[in-house]
């Protein structure tokens, strides 16, 4: 169990020291959020019933934008070889590294989402829905991208590659999201019914996500 | 024994020779008799008028598209599970294929709905599902040309292959319960009218018709490739002999220039 | 059928059944020109003395390089 703990570790804090970390995250977010309004108009009734929706889409871009650095620093510093090499599972080793970069980027995403909110005019209850519909889809989002990751791993510019191939994927994670965020009432059946897809989205993606990003890690590698 | 050497492309190339010319015929026999009969031999519908006949390239299209993704899938599993060599190039040449009916499927649902709904396009729920599919195909194509490696290639796309066929069921899933959610219900389904048996011929033989040409399609394409990996297997003993050859040297350690 | 009435929408049908065409024909053509190309690579490759593996038992004697094992470099 040491070593899961110290991968970890390892891997929260370079992901928070490298490039800005979390801030990056949550101020890309922030941006994302503010050009809609220039787009679609200061209109607060027109932001209030698209503003989950906007908060999803910027937490999606927000996730896809870190992805393409999940194995590709390790790649060029040797230390993927290291990982594939010590005889730990790999698959385990991804979904600790998927762990810590949620926790180094998702998670702030999530803390950030009340906040934003607001610039969007949603009401308390609306504000509960959509912060809690992130923080059950948002690994969901981290892990499938792991997959993206792991298959571009080997290309220099593999970024817009990456969102090209996740995005597909990630479409049944946002449908699900914001249908149970825009969902009148949090104990309606409007929401229950897609807030359950959504955990199930995420289960699924617990499991198809490191089983995949590690045999494309495993190609990549030899 | 070495990749290129197996004796199953060589065999594969003589029998795609042997069955291709067949094929062909075949398939032009298949799509003059299903353009005869969609054209000639079915009614006007009564309610769609002569829009009807854009289902008989619509419909096939549209399932040549699914078709060629699980031609994919097949594929990808054998170059994961047997590693055969064939199986890549099969994925390989699978792709631009179901694209290009994938879009052509769009295309003509588009110009279908625009009588019938009065509009190019709706977010309707099989619509929707095929544009994904069309994203989906596009991607894999670019994933194809990143990476030079084509043993790679195959594998990393086979990876990416298998999780979209996992994907498309839950996308066609998700996107038909949202579309239930979002669209109010009294648009007309892209499946048209009831079939009729007048409709069901035409349909029938040009669905029959389109397979053919995908297979023919298939099997040039898989042709070509296994040609390009044959060049390109030339090309690096070529460079790893040259300097060899030329100086007569040991340092085979640098392949530079020759390519 | 007659032509003469061929209904309204018929710019419709017609756009589905060209655009199929387009489809079908450029894949050919593609595929087609691809082929050629290929064609002519590989016997530029085969002029210029470059056997492949499986056809070098005439071509070692000229060539000078039967000391490495065409085996060596597998699965490239």
């Amino acid at each position: 169990m040491g070593w899961m703990k110290s991968l970890f570790l390892r891997e929260y804090q370079l992901a928070n020291r490298v490039g800005g970390g979390a801030l990056i995250g949550v101020l890309f977010f922030l941006a994302v959020v503010t050009i809609f309004p220039f787009g679609v108009g200061p209109d607060m009734i027109l932001l209030s019933r698209i503003g989950a929706a906007i908060l999803w889409i910027g937490a999606l871009l927000a996730t896809l934008l870190g992805l393409d650095r999940l194995f590709q620093a390790d790649r060029e510093d040797g230390t993927l070889e290291l990982l594939i090499m010590s005889g730990r599972p790999l698959e385990l080793v991804v979904l600790i590294k998927c762990a810590a970069h949620w926790a180094a980027t998702g998670l702030p995403l999530v803390l950030a989402t009340p906040i934003l909110s607001l610039f969007v005019g949603l009401d308390f209850q609306s504000i509960l829905m959509v912060t809690l519909t992130l923080l059950v889809g948002a690994p969901a989002l981290t892990l499938l991208g792991a997959v993206g990751a792991g298959v571009t791993v080997s290309m220099r510019r593999g970024g817009v590659l990456l969102s090209i191939l996740v995005i597909p994927l990630a479409i049944p994670i946002l449908i699900f999201g914001v249908s149970a965020a825009t969902a009148d009432t949090i104990s309606s059946n409007n929401f229950i019914a897609p807030f359950l897809f959504l955990c199930a989205l995420t289960l699924f993606g617990l499991v198809i996500g490191p089983l995949a990003a590690a045999a494309a890690l495993r190609i990549s590698g030899d | 024994m070495t990749l290129y050497d197996l004796a199953n492309p060589t065999r594969f190339l003589k029998l795609v020779k042997a069955v291709l010319p067949w094929l062909v015929v075949a398939t032009v026999a298949a799509l003059a008799v299903g353009l005869y009969f969609a054209f000639f031999a079915s009614p006007e519908d009564y309610q769609q008028g002569q829009t009807v006949r854009i289902m008989f390239v619509h419909v096939p299209a549209a399932q040549l598209a699914m078709m060629c993704y699980v031609m994919m899938a097949l594929s990808s599993v054998g170059s994961l599970v047997w590693k055969h060599p064939l199986a890549d190039v099969s994925a390989k040449a699978s792709a631009p294929i179901g694209a290009a009916f994938t879009f052509l499927a769009l295309f003509s649902g588009a110009v279908w709905g625009k009588p019938m709904w009065g509009a190019f396009w709706v977010w309707d729920a099989r619509l929707t599902s095929f544009l994904v599919l069309l994203i989906m195909y596009l991607g894999i194509i670019a994933l194809w040309k990143a990476i030079e490696d084509p043993i790679k290639a195959a594998k990393v796309n086979a990876i990416i292959t298998l999780v979209g066929v996992i994907n498309v069921v839950i996308i066609k899933f998700s996107v038909e319960w949202w579309n239930t959610l979002h669209q109010p219900a009294s648009i007309i389904r892209s499946g048209g009218p009831s079939i009729h048996s007048s409709i069901l011929i035409p349909l029938a033989s040009m669905a029959i018709a389109f397979v053919l040409l995908f297979l023919t399609l298939h099997l040039m394409s898989m042709r070509n490739e296994i040609m390009r990996r044959r060049i390109r297997a030339m090309r690096m003993r070529a460079a790893s002999i040259a300097p060899a050859a030329s100086s007569s040297t040991v340092t085979k350690a640098a392949p530079a220039g020759v390519r | 059928m007659d032509f003469s009435e061929f209904g309204r929408h018929a710019e419709y049908v017609v756009a589905a059944y060209s655009m199929a065409a387009v489809v079908v024909a450029g894949l050919i053509l593609w595929i087609r020109s691809d082929k050629s190309r290929l064609e002519k690579e590989m016997q530029a490759l085969e002029a210029s003395g470059i056997r492949r593996r499986s056809s070098r038992r005439a071509a070692t004697e000229k060539n000078q390089v039967n000391s490495t094992s065409p085996d060596e470099k597998s699965g490239t």
